[in-house]
């Protein structure tokens, strides 16, 4: 998103579209300047356009994501499992956040959403909340995770409350992980639980975010193994995220 | 988090009491490389006593074996609960733990 920016404060002609895939970086048209990421090679171009046209038919006109594993080249598959590609039109920050959001609404069915900051659900109502508190030390993210434990085996089947603690377990290991300032959020919603986590960290690049919400195995951070937000995906019932440059907030809806 | 050290022949048993997670897996961890310095030839890990791990936990496991491996030890992990290992078949990590 910073280098989104960074082309828009240039005053850079639109681009037909950009492919980003794993910090590879593709501007179909010339004369545009790479950025961040290694240069995407013409060869992988040429399978990406290929790949697009099989899928897609010729007229890609919004927002396309591909699993790089479908892309071929010389008939063979590239074989990175899980790897995706998010094409927008533009490069203004603006327009590459919203074909992100359809993208990722598209792979999940609807289930995640991704907002930006100014578009992200209110605070909860000081009532409705169960328990909260900040999470920028260990110990507070294990205070919050032990009173929500406590708070669930009480109230839910044992089954349920295995999986929203599961869920509650990877916000506060990421919140923790990713974020500076980490606060979480725990309240009731209708027959089920909203656990709201917010960091201030340096938020999560767009081009990062279909791998790294969706992707088991997928993780910036050594040691780690990447099921985090895959598993809160699959435990939400719905889930809204906005990330950028003041940090990253997520609400997962629990039921 | 407790994790208990138990000798069973020639196995070296260790035993993690309590949940496993993104604020124990250390623990675990440092109790299994401090078994590996020992010159242990197999270790158990048995987990009836842990009734619930995250992915930490789980990456944690991993990374205990994957220390035994590099140490020549072998690693099996026993006596898991139905519960974990929902947990195990909902992260996709089932089939790439060492059970015995």
């Amino acid at each position: 998103m910073a280098r989104a920016e960074h082309m828009a404060d240039e005053g850079t002609a639109p681009v037909p579209y950009v492919i980003c895939c794993e910090g590879l970086h593709l501007e179909t048209a010339p004369g545009t300047e790479s950025g961040a990421g290694e240069p995407f090679p013409v060869e992988l171009s040429a399978a990406v356009t290929e790949t697009l046209f099989q899928l897609h038919g010729r007229e890609v006109s919004g927002p396309v994501m591909v699993k790089v594993s479908d892309i071929c080249i010389h008939g063979h598959a590239l074989g990175k499992k899980g790897y995706l590609v998010c094409i927008f039109p533009g490069a203004d920050a603006g327009a590459a956040y919203r074909c992100y959001a359809a993208g990722l609404a598209q792979l999940t069915n609807g289930r995640v959403q991704l907002v930006t900051h100014d578009r992200f659900p209110g605070r909860p109502l000081p009532e409705r909340v169960l328990l909260q508190g900040p999470v920028a030390t260990p110990q507070q993210a294990r205070d919050i995770f032990v009173r929500f434990k406590t708070l669930v085996t009480a109230s839910l089947p044992a089954k349920k409350a295995l999986f929203f603690r599961l869920a509650c377990a990877e916000l506060a290991a990421n919140t923790l992980r990713h974020g500076k300032h980490g606060r979480m959020a725990i309240y009731g919603h209708e027959q089920g639980l909203v656990i709201l986590a917010e960091d201030r960290g340096p938020g999560i690049p767009l081009h990062l975010l279909p791998s790294s919400l969706l992707v088991v195995g997928y993780s910036t951070v050594t040691g780690s193994l990447g099921a985090g937000y895959p598993t809160i995906i699959q435990l939400s019932e719905s889930l809204t995220i906005a990330t950028g440059c003041q940090g990253t907030s997520i609400l997962a809806f629990l039921k | 988090m407790h994790v208990d050290i138990t000798q069973e022949g020639s196995h070296v048993v260790v035993s993690p009491m309590g949940d496993l997670d993104f604020t124990t897996r250390d623990v675990l961890e440092s109790e299994i490389r401090r078994i590996l310095n020992q010159e242990a030839l197999r270790i158990v890990l048995d987990l009836e006593q842990v009734r619930f791990i995250d992915s930490s936990g789980v990456a944690g496991l991993l990374a205990c074996c994957e220390d035994a491996t590099l140490a020549g030890v072998t690693v099996r992990i026993r006596n898991v609960a139905p519960e974990l290992m929902e947990i195990f078949d909902l992260i996709g990590v089932r089939s790439v733990l060492p059970f015995e």
